[in-house]
């Protein structure tokens, strides 16, 4: 916070000044110099631990490197598996399509139609013998 | 199989690369944009360490580490934070354990790199100088951790408040009060050379 007649505040710069002198041979003393090989020592330093294998590039996923980290049985067991679910898939859909297409092919139920009527009268026959059936329940119920 | 291909002119590295561009190449293992950012940030990381452990060999180190570390977790590098802030946060971590572990720091003598840089002035100046470096080095060593790692990222490094506030971990008003609070420790240490 900046206040422009705070005595304080004068008094804070000054010490800031101050610091910053002592630092003006302090900050750039001998000692503090940056020694000339020092990017080149810890470059070389990430350098060979790149190299020993400590940090790798971010690897990219790839089924072949996944699948040849597992050791031969378990590779000949994914490999048998996945042919013995690909051919079971495949057996289940035929046996799908099987049952489907034998569904859909089954002929028609015709009804008997033992006194030779056309599909109209079928009807009308079968509205009446339905009517009749309605009665005879409704009189069931009101003697009951 | 899949390889990255890159070209020459991708490979090619200008001092208009900003630090988050060097590390993205940094994390795809590009050793030479590591590089450069250790060229850009040498100076100031052994500065801060120098300023936090007073042992030129083990601020040597710590600046190291702090690089190795950047290196190693390159590819985690978020661009929310800007890579100084980011890099200072490990940096000032790895100091601040490494103070924790030592034993507090006094000084009897002034480290030998600030004599020899005042060689060819006349006496007497030579030992007010060499006597307030002393001053200050004691007075930096015996604020608490947190206080001299805001003194020292901002005083020195000119980061801004907020900047501070990221690298360390706390509020800008705590980088506030721990400013304020260090500034009053070394004023009460140093006054005493002030008129001279």
């Amino acid at each position: 916070m900046n206040y422009p007649n705070d005595p304080n505040q004068n008094s804070e710069q000054d010490f800031d000044r101050f610091l910053r002198e002592v630092d003006d041979f302090y900050g750039e003393a001998d000692g503090l110099k940056v020694p000339s090989d020092f990017a080149a020592r810890v470059a070389g330093m990430a350098q060979a631990e790149m190299s020993l294998g400590n940090m790798t590039p971010k690897p990219v996923w790839s089924f072949q490197s996944w699948f040849d980290d597992f050791s031969l049985t378990v590779r000949v067991a994914l490999a048998f598996s996945v042919l013995l679910a690909t051919f079971g898939g495949i057996r289940a859909g035929q046996a799908a399509t099987e049952i489907i297409s034998r569904r859909n092919s089954q002929p028609a139920i015709e009804m008997a139609d033992p006194l030779g009527l056309a599909m109209p009268e079928q009807s009308i026959v079968q509205l009446i013998h339905r009517d009749e059936l309605g009665n005879q329940n409704r009189n069931t119920g009101e003697q009951r | 199989m899949l390889f990255r291909v890159s070209s020459w002119k991708e490979n090619q590295l200008s001092k208009a690369d900003s630090d988050e561009d060097l590390i993205v190449k940094v994390g795809q293992g590009d050793v030479r944009a590591f590089e450069a950012l250790v060229s850009r940030y040498q100076k100031a990381a052994l500065r801060a360490a120098r300023r936090f452990v007073f042992d030129r060999q083990e601020a040597e180190d710590l600046a190291q580490e702090a690089f190795l570390t950047i290196f190693r977790k390159a590819d985690q590098y978020s661009s929310k934070a800007s890579f100084k802030t980011w890099f200072f946060t490990i940096l000032m971590n790895l100091c601040r354990n490494a103070v924790k572990k030592k034993k507090p720091v006094y000084f009897d003598t002034p480290p030998t790199e600030l004599i020899e840089s005042t060689s060819g002035e006349d006496p007497s100046s030579q030992f007010d100088r060499r006597q307030i470096q002393q001053a200050l080095a004691s007075a930096i060593a015996k604020l608490p951790e947190n206080q001299r790692a805001v003194f020292i990222l901002c005083h020195y490094e000119n980061f801004s408040y907020a900047e501070a506030a990221k690298a360390l971990g706390v509020s800008v008003k705590a980088v506030e009060s721990l400013l304020v609070r260090a500034k009053r420790s070394l004023r009460e240490d140093l006054d005493q050379y002030r008129d001279r």
